[in-house]
């Protein structure tokens, strides 16, 4: 069954990557304007801190590692799971989910394979880069268990950007609307770029709890870093806070699926 | 004269009224705005929390000068969006209606952004720049002169950043390749305007960079001039000489395109 569902991603990624690279110099020059967008929040980060040497005890480099993981893992979720967003419009009232939903396999699975945002890897990319910098020049020693939690941490972050999308996206089967409310959502997760402790606690009770995306940045950068231990186990209920969302998601997606009635042609 | 304002304020009242009809996205940049000023209020109270004045802002000074900033992105972004609409007419053949208009291509893109701004300025700009301005403290208007400084100078940003985004237009006709020139210019007015974080926080060789390209004329003069900061006189100077410079070669290279304009069936 899983064996199945790699061979058919795989054919499907092969088939995007045939069409994609087509034009291969557009493909290139396109990558590379995208990184040029995405490094503005770097700049910031570092202009800012040639004026001030902390920001509320924070140091460049820890800020980094957030801002580092907050982009990894968005990165990753646009590239693998971007086509969510285009559920409203595009599948459900253009009615092309009819298309998805007539083959025997699972339509979110066919919906999220129907092609991949390679230029979103950049922000990847940049993200890594962030936190290789910060954690070199932070005083921790990197043993196979940072490692090892960065990579959780950022599966776990992945997979409840997917969760919460999968969400809110769905909600398009209720109301049908052209416009996707995911870009708003997106704006909250340009805060947890930055510690969370910055904001004032209504806002830090909403990033943790119920929009949840400081649980991709701030808090498995507290726990690499081995500080503020009173929070710790806000990191570690963090996937069971993704299971949830996962579950959630799937269950609205699925009674949406439900009432589904295509369009009227 | 009475018809010849009657013809240019219909295009821009069509273009009012027909962004009226997206009440939802308009929503969505309302909420996003306010995303954007809180993200950056807290941001930058947490990053003067040491220290009373960076580089000659103080914390009123910056939380102003950051949620002008922001307030008037608004109203700025659109005319970034007119070249995407050009060149898309240009693939698709529709220019060729447009080109029948009692009014230039090139005028008729710029009224057209006239209608969008007001709107944005009307729906999102002036309302929470007065209730940001009630429940935040913002640093007040410091006289009469300044006030109307401000807003001549608001306008003429405006102007400018019109006068970029045709010039971009112009080009875009000759290359038809869109999406690089966008996007490069798009992170430029982002950086070099002055919206990202004052141009006295950036480096030597970039402050530089940014006071030679027109950017700043956009966002970081008028709001010094909101603040009382630098000279007066030579600020509105600046901007009306990009007005100026950047209206005229638009205009000269939509001249050039149209003569080079083959409409795919027309």
């Amino acid at each position: 069954m899983i064996k199945k569902y790699f061979k058919l991603y795989s054919l499907y990624l092969s088939q995007y990557f045939k069409t994609r690279l087509n034009y291969r110099k557009d493909f290139l020059i396109s990558l590379f304007m995208e990184m040029l967008s995405k490094i503005s929040t770097l700049l910031f980060i570092t202009i800012i801190f040639s004026h001030i040497p902390n920001l509320q005890g924070w140091n460049i480099h820890q800020v980094l590692i957030i801002y580092g993981l907050a982009l990894t893992c968005r990165g990753f979720y646009f590239t693998f799971f971007g086509r969510l967003e285009d559920l409203g419009s595009e599948f459900i009232i253009e009615g092309n989910l009819d298309r998805l939903m007539v083959r025997p396999v699972n339509p979110l699975f066919l919906l999220i394979a129907d092609r991949i945002y390679e230029n979103q890897l950049t922000e990847v990319l940049l993200g890594i880069v962030a936190i290789i910098v910060g954690l070199v020049n932070v005083k921790i020693t990197i043993t196979f268990g940072v490692i090892l939690t960065l990579c959780f941490s950022i599966v776990n972050g992945v997979l409840l950007y997917f969760g919460f999308f999968l969400l809110i996206n769905s909600i398009s089967f209720w109301f049908h609307n052209r416009f996707s409310l995911m870009w708003t959502f997106m704006e909250l997760s340009d805060f947890v770029q930055y510690p969370v402790t910055v904001f004032n606690p209504t806002l830090r009770f909403i990033l943790t709890w119920i929009i949840p995306f400081a649980l991709t940045s701030y808090f498995p950068a507290i726990l690499i870093l081995d500080q503020f231990k009173s929070y710790h186990w806000i990191a570690y209920t963090s996937p069971i806070i993704t299971l949830i969302f996962l579950m959630l998601g799937y269950k609205v997606w699925s009674s949406g699926l439900y009432r589904y009635e295509s369009t009227g042609s | 004269m009475k018809k010849y304002f009657l013809k240019r304020l219909s295009v821009a009242k069509m273009s009012f009224l027909e962004i009226m009809a997206f009440r939802i996205s308009i929503f969505s940049i309302f909420i996003s705005t306010v995303f954007v000023l809180f993200l950056s209020y807290f941001l930058w109270t947490g990053i003067y929390s040491q220290n009373n004045v960076l580089e000659t802002y103080s914390l009123k000074e910056m939380i102003t000068y950051i949620l002008f900033a922001n307030l008037m992105n608004a109203v700025l972004n659109t005319p970034r969006r007119v070249p995407l609409n050009i060149s898309s007419e240009v693939r698709s053949g529709k220019v060729a209606h447009k080109l029948i208009k009692p009014l230039t291509y090139y005028e008729y893109n710029f009224w057209y952004c006239f209608g969008r701004g007001l709107y944005f300025f009307l729906v999102i700009t002036l309302p929470l720049g007065i209730i940001t301005f009630f429940i935040l403290d913002v640093v007040p208007p410091l006289d009469w002169v300044n006030l109307v400084a401000f807003i001549v100078s608001f306008f003429l940003g405006f102007l400018v950043e019109i006068g970029i985004s045709m010039l971009l237009a112009g080009v875009i006709f000759w290359t038809v390749q869109s999406n690089g020139i966008l996007r490069v210019n798009g992170f430029f007015a982002y950086l070099f305007s002055g919206r990202l974080i004052p141009l006295v926080f950036f480096p030597l060789w970039l402050s530089k960079i940014a006071y030679m390209l027109p950017y700043h004329s956009v966002v970081s003069i008028p709001i010094r001039i909101y603040l009382g900061k630098g000279y007066l006189g030579m600020q509105l100077a600046t901007q009306l000489f990009w007005v100026l410079v950047l209206l005229t070669v638009g205009n000269w290279l939509f001249k050039k395109a149209y003569n080079r304009l083959e409409v795919v069936g027309g």
